[in-house]
């Protein structure tokens, strides 16, 4: 018991030192998370200069915990899903998320194509290049002061479409890797999925009373541990039933999303999330052999260049959908650039499906996180020099 | 000083509100704006005080059905309120606001318009902007001159943050973030109902063993109709009197000749026991 308490200390500690290591230098915590896993795990480095770096092994605790940070994450993202956003604004939401994804999701479908990847790669690597980071973006236009200009709006309105891609695109995914396999087999898979998915999602919408009354707990200790235990095991059921847990937490969200308690889930329930994020982010820091990343830097290299283009080009028409000044648009591009969390709970998916395809897209992923979670950042902080070279050629091109 | 009710009128509906919705809310045609009483001088306050209320805000409800959520109009000349609508549209607005809250936990942009009626001028609408940022908070975009618009972001755990765009192209920039005490407290500065009561026992006045104590002569008092000088209180008592307070009148440094009369309230000085050897003396 005390190794694996000593282990788990120097996990929390070197999660701790690299979380302040990235705010000293203004950079996300999702990339440092990362590196502190590959430095302090089993993988290369294991040695500096003969003492040993293999410190933490992935254990079960960093397993479960790691698994909790997927639930927890695409919990908050349904908690935060905005239904009525959504609807008020779905025109314009849907025109700039359409052409999110046309184009981000499609650039991961040529580098699938263009590097010979199998076609379910090539899903997987569409996917993580596709979704932006809702942390990593919501954190920097609030240090940039941007949340409280319009190019917050369509900034915010396609992240909200991508959630609703991102829940559809698990769900789909994940009954094609833990399927039994062949086009028979695949679509019953999905059939099923869609169809617990389904049940979540009318419990959602319709027992919301139900969820408010139920929740409505004398205490803060109480509640967390009501609302823990619920999203927990709805999570668990669903995959012991081959469903993606992380889509199910995400409806479980949603319930939440429509009761007085979203609030009371933000204050108490939100440091949890952010304790077992961290330990996910660093797990997968653990599980990556750095080794690997040279058999995908031709394809990495290429992929952090090509869709770092097309969000910037995506966003600066999304902007121009909502009318915004070249200026503003460009923002808007640059503003989701970053990708992070998302992107790497597509890779945990790879990770568990074993094969090729488990080395492979998750390196790839790793790698590709790495990189646009902090271009991304810098791109944001110097905005101002990308904006004042390319909003005369934007401002050409759309005719203003 | 009378108690108006609150001057928010708020409608939540997407993007932008208009004047028949508003209308709607508190029953009146179109053409007549909900009477939200306000002079000339109070439209800035109103101003304020929609700050305020944005940097009070709690989803937690009770901020806002607080009589701080009305304000005090000294102004009487506008008898608005005989027909009852203030109490009507006190209901209606905490209602809206509850509604409004709600709406903005399921998520959602609205707008609120407030409806300040300039004195019996035209209606002036400040529109405030109310979006969902996921993650973070609310935030709510007041217009304030013209093309200025001034951001409050109300992040979860309570910190607000206030923004300031002078025009639509310029950059918002950041005013000042506070907690969600010293909001309230700045909202209580802003809207003119700041106070900080004094604790008594702290209240230290250089007397030495005396104090200032006032005393009501009762009806059946000996001293009744006679002077100062020919009840002798000072030699009776040991106190001085420092003033008589009659009816609304108060004589200071009441002369040797001042005389006291029943139902007056003397301010006297003196220890404790000559306190209440006078109490004895001229009460009842």
């Amino acid at each position: 018991m005390a190794a694996s308490l000593v282990e788990v200390g120097i996990a929390l500690a070197a999660i701790a030192l690299a979380g302040l290591a990235a705010n000293r230098v203004g950079l996300s915590v999702i990339p440092a998370y990362i590196v502190a896993g590959i430095l302090v795990g089993p993988e290369w480095p294991t040695e500096v200069g003969g003492v040993s770096l293999q410190l933490v092994a992935y254990g079960e605790f960093v397993a479960v915990a790691a698994e909790l940070g997927i639930v927890f994450l695409l919990f908050f993202l349904g908690l935060e899903f905005s239904v009525g956003q959504l609807l008020d604004d779905r025109k314009r939401i849907t025109k700039a998320g359409t052409v999110d994804f046309l184009l981000n999701f499609g650039a991961g479908v040529a580098l699938g194509i263009l590097f010979g990847r199998t076609p379910l790669e090539t899903l997987l690597i569409a996917g993580v290049v596709y979704i932006s980071s809702s942390a990593v973006v919501t954190k920097s236009i609030i240090d940039r002061g941007w949340v409280a200009n319009p190019e917050a709006e369509p900034i915010l309105g396609t992240l909200v479409f991508e959630d609703i891609v991102i829940a559809v695109y698990l769900a789909i995914v994940a009954a094609l890797l833990t399927g039994s396999g062949g086009l028979a087999g695949a679509a019953t898979d999905v059939a099923r999925a869609f169809a617990f998915l389904g049940l979540v999602a009318a419990v959602a919408w319709y027992g919301t009373e139900y969820v408010e009354r139920a929740f409505n707990l004398p205490n803060d200790e109480l509640f967390l541990l009501h609302v823990l235990g619920a999203t927990t095991l709805v999570a668990g059921a669903a995959l012991a039933t081959g469903v993606s847990e992380a889509v199910a937490a995400f409806f479980v969200g949603t319930a939440f999303s429509q009761t007085p308690h979203t609030e009371r889930i933000e204050d108490v329930v939100a440091p949890v999330r952010d304790l077992f994020a961290a330990v996910f982010f660093f797990a997968i820091g653990l599980t990556t052999d750095v080794t690997v990343l040279a058999g995908v830097a031709a394809l990495l290299a290429v992929a952090v260049v090509l869709t770092t283009g097309t969000k910037l080009v995506s966003g600066t028409i999304g902007g121009r959908v909502y009318g915004l000044t070249p200026t503003r648009s460009l923002r808007t591009g640059i503003g989701l650039v970053p990708r992070a969390e998302f992107s790497l709970v597509i890779a945990a998916l790879a990770a568990g499906a074993g094969g090729e395809l488990a080395d492979v897209v998750p390196a790839f992923t790793v790698g590709y996180v790495l990189a646009m979670s902090v271009l991304g950042t810098v791109m944001i902080q110097h905005a101002d020099r990308i904006t004042d070279s390319f909003a005369p050629l934007v401002a050409d091109l759309t005719g203003e | 000083m009378r108690y108006r009710p609150s001057l928010l009128e708020h409608t939540h509906q997407s993007i932008r509100p208009s004047p028949v919705l508003t209308s709607a809310r508190t029953g009146k045609s179109p053409k007549e704006p909900a009477r939200i009483v306000s002079n000339g001088t109070l439209t800035h306050l109103s101003l304020l005080v929609v700050l305020v209320h944005l940097l009070g805000q709690s989803l937690g409800d009770e901020q806002l059905g607080t009589p701080t959520d009305r304000v005090s109009d000294d102004d009487d000349e506008e008898g608005e309120t005989d027909d009852g609508t203030d109490e009507h549209l006190d209901e209606h607005t905490h209602r809206i606001v509850s509604r409004g809250l709600k709406l903005a936990g399921a998520g959602g942009t609205a707008g609120v318009t407030l409806s300040l009626n300039n004195g019996r001028h035209e209606p002036r609408n400040v529109t405030i902007y109310e979006t969902e940022v996921p993650g973070v908070g609310h935030k709510f975009e007041l217009e304030v001159d013209g093309n200025e618009r001034l951001v409050v972001i109300i992040h979860h755990d309570g910190k607000r943050d206030v923004y300031r765009r002078p025009d639509p192209d310029a950059d918002s920039e950041q005013l000042f973030s506070l907690t969600g005490k010293q909001a309230r407290q700045l909202g209580s500065i802003l809207e003119g109902a700041y106070f900080q009561p004094v604790e008594l026992d702290e209240v230290e006045v250089p007397l030495g063993e005396a104090i200032i104590e006032w005393t009501e002569v009762g009806a059946d008092a000996p001293v009744v109709g006679q002077s100062i000088t020919d009840c002798d209180i000072r030699n009776r008592t040991g106190v001085s009197v420092m003033a008589i307070q009659r009816g609304d009148e108060t004589i200071p440094n009441p002369g040797p000749d001042a005389t006291i009369e029943s139902g007056d309230v003397l301010v006297t000085l003196g220890s404790r026991e000559e306190q209440s050897v006078l109490s004895e003396l001229i009460g009842d």
